[in-house]
């Protein structure tokens, strides 16, 4: 970005105070005593988060138990802790750039085109908010990473050093981070220069992005989140050569979602690192935390690579146009993501010594899930109180709808694999897809 | 000889009657139009006709049997411009017609899509995906998904929507055009010209608006 000069940025600062003022009175804003208390809440069930996974995985990455068929060691440990703090890195540049981290939400930047009053004080909390989520994240990270150098240097008997050393250096990351990138976003290290000098269509990208994140996370509703990355997919590229199908109905569609899986491989290459990750989060604490967190990434993967099929479910219309049979053409379209989940399954799972049938039994289960999340939404129902807002009982419902059967899937192949009744457990995670084929719509 | 018979079809919403005992019959070779303000039920009655909703009372006939899109022969025979078309993401404009074509097994579907792009006038974006058209040129794709297959019955809600005045005009006459050829039409529509070009015999619903 340019050099901007601030100085004439610079707004009605007696206006931008008594809009604050006006808002701390306004009679629907929390009082500082229900600020205090919202502030409290959140930061105690961070807190309690925080250390439950912390406790879970340190001692299982530090004293590991190794129950698959390959087992990291000393060096093995330093490549994890190594490729982790780089992935850390990576997310906190990409992800303080997205959320801004001068930013308003869309009301706010509406206002802001007709206000006088300067911004860099109206956008100060915003700025804040987000380095302290920063912060927390990188040294929660960083806590991460230092269990991996501690094991990975001999050190697992006294891991404290590194692990707090880690921590820090994850808070010092983020805290350098947040200006270079205020400098990236409005030309100035500092916050009041960088929120004046924003570009008005930019605090609305970022705030957009602030939004959907924090619905997502706090609020557990991902459907602003989808529709940004629909929307920037079609921003990045919304145009290719037009290749005709082959053959009658049923191979022509096959040919066509072939097609749009291999325009979509950006998001499948993701998808399948994912896979990576879950096979290293296996290696690192074991088969039922690799088996559990593998059908996940599975079910991603699943989801990613069944654009056609989950249109094909959703829509009523598209059912309506094609006289084919709806479970014929469905079965037609879970060809593709099948294909990419057994793939996404043999990278998850391929090391972590269970028989040949899981992967396959893993991507059945995965099917059926990605099948499951295209029913209807629950409706929002009752609601309970959160730091974050009200938190729907539905928006739970929906969140759960497909995890729910792919971890049941999951189970499956665990005690298929424990009693060894691979092809009962096979044959029930087949029929878990089949079911969800074939069951009516309409 | 009726290609659509519609009797007593009734459908309400949160207590509210939208439709009251709905009569319409609809000949081969016949555009019919459906007018009247806003909330009479003009939409309502379409979707009901195919099922996308469930009317609360009342028989739809596509010629001497019940009207049911699970049917394969129905899905052939009746088409639906209801705006609930989905887009199966990453493929393009060309090749969601190309799909349709073939879902229909019609024959040199090449022909067929390139006809009807040109038709529809959107061959310049028929690579394009269909998120990334303009309002005006998805309401003509839309319309094109119904040129690259075979139809018996048409029920198009308000086509007209966002087309230009070159677009209405094309609208009414090929409207007519398929009526012509024994084919029936039935279309909610708030634009005079249209009703006018297409020939279409009005049926007025009045409703409590």
């Amino acid at each position: 970005m340019s050099e901007v000069s601030t100085e004439s940025l610079t707004g009605d600062r007696q206006a931008a105070k008594e809009v604050l003022r006006t808002r701390r009175r306004a009679t629907h804003a929390p009082s500082p005593l229900q600020v205090l208390q919202d502030w409290y809440v959140g930061l105690f069930i961070a807190a309690t988060l925080l250390t439950m996974l912390f406790a879970a995985t340190g001692p299982a990455i530090l004293q590991p138990d190794c129950d698959t068929a390959v087992c990291l060691d000393a060096g093995g440990h330093d490549v994890v802790a190594l490729v982790a703090a780089a992935l850390g890195l990576l997310a906190a540049v990409v992800g303080l750039r997205a959320v801004g981290p001068v930013s308003a939400d869309p009301g706010q930047a509406s206002w802001l085109l007709s206000t006088p009053a300067d911004r860099a004080l109206l956008l100060r909390g915003q700025v804040l908010r987000v380095l302290l989520v920063a912060v927390v994240a990188g040294a929660s990270w960083g806590v991460l990473v230092g269990f991996a150098v501690a094991s990975g240097a001999g050190l697992s008997a006294a891991p404290v050093v590194s692990v707090v050393a880690c921590a820090a250096v994850g808070l010092l990351v983020c805290l350098l981070l947040t200006p270079i990138t205020l400098r990236r976003q409005g030309g100035s290290f500092v916050s009041a220069r960088a929120a004046r000098a924003v570009p008005d269509g930019e605090l609305a990208r970022a705030g957009q992005v602030v939004q959907a994140v924090t619905a997502a996370t706090l609020m557990l509703d991902t459907v602003a989140l989808e529709v940004l990355a629909a929307r920037r997919r079609l921003a990045r590229r919304g145009r290719y050569a037009s290749r005709p199908g082959a053959g009658g109905p049923l191979p022509s569609i096959l040919v066509h979602e072939f097609h749009a899986l291999a325009r979509r491989s950006r998001q499948l290459l993701t998808a399948l690192l994912s896979c990576v990750g879950a096979l290293v989060v296996g290696l690192l604490l074991g088969r039922l935390a690799g088996a559990v967190l593998a059908a996940l990434v599975v079910f991603a993967v699943a989801r990613t690579s069944a654009g056609g099929l989950s249109t094909w479910l959703t829509t009523p219309g598209l059912r309506r146009a094609l006289p084919d049979h709806p479970g014929a053409v469905a079965a037609v379209l879970a060809v593709p993501p099948f294909v990419m989940a057994v793939v996404g399954s043999l990278i998850a799972v391929g090391a972590l010594g269970l028989p040949w049938w899981a992967p396959v039994a893993f991507a059945f289960a995965a099917m059926a899930g990605a099948m499951r999340a295209c029913d209807p939404p629950p409706d929002l129902g009752a609601a309970f109180a959160t730091p974050g807002g009200a938190v729907h009982v539905g928006l739970i419902q929906r969140l759960v709808l497909g995890p729910d059967i792919v971890l049941a899937g999951a189970a499956v192949v665990l005690i298929g694999a424990a009693v060894d009744q691979g092809p009962l457990a096979l044959l029930a995670c087949a029929g878990l897809a089949a079911w969800q084929l074939l069951r009516p719509r309409d | 000889m009726n290609i659509l018979g519609v009797t007593g079809l009734t459908k309400g919403f949160g207590g509210r009657s939208v439709l009251v005992g709905l009569d319409l019959e609809i000949a081969a070779g016949e555009v019919v139009a459906l007018v009247g303000p806003n909330g009479v039920g003009k939409s309502t009655a379409l979707r009901c006709i195919v099922g996308a909703d469930t009317a609360d009372e009342g028989e739809v006939l596509l010629g001497d049997h019940r009207l049911d899109t699970r049917q394969p022969q129905t899905r052939r025979a009746v088409c639906a411009v209801l705006g609930d078309l989905g887009i199966l993401p990453d493929l393009t404009v060309a090749e969601h017609l190309d799909l349709l074509a073939r879902g229909h097994a019609v024959e040199d579907p090449a022909a067929v899509v390139a006809g009807a792009l040109d038709e529809a006038q959107i061959d310049h974006v028929a690579d394009q995906l269909p998120g990334t058209l303009s309002s005006g040129q998805a309401q003509r794709f839309a319309l094109a998904t119904a040129m690259v297959r075979p139809w018996t019955l048409l029920l198009a809600d308000e086509p007209e929507q966002r087309l230009d005045d070159a677009g209405r005009a094309w609208l009414g006459d090929w409207l007519a055009g398929h009526a012509a050829t024994g084919r029936a039409v039935l279309v909610a529509c708030h634009d005079p010209e249209v009703v006018r070009r297409s020939g279409a015999r009005i049926v007025t619903l009045k409703g409590d608006v």
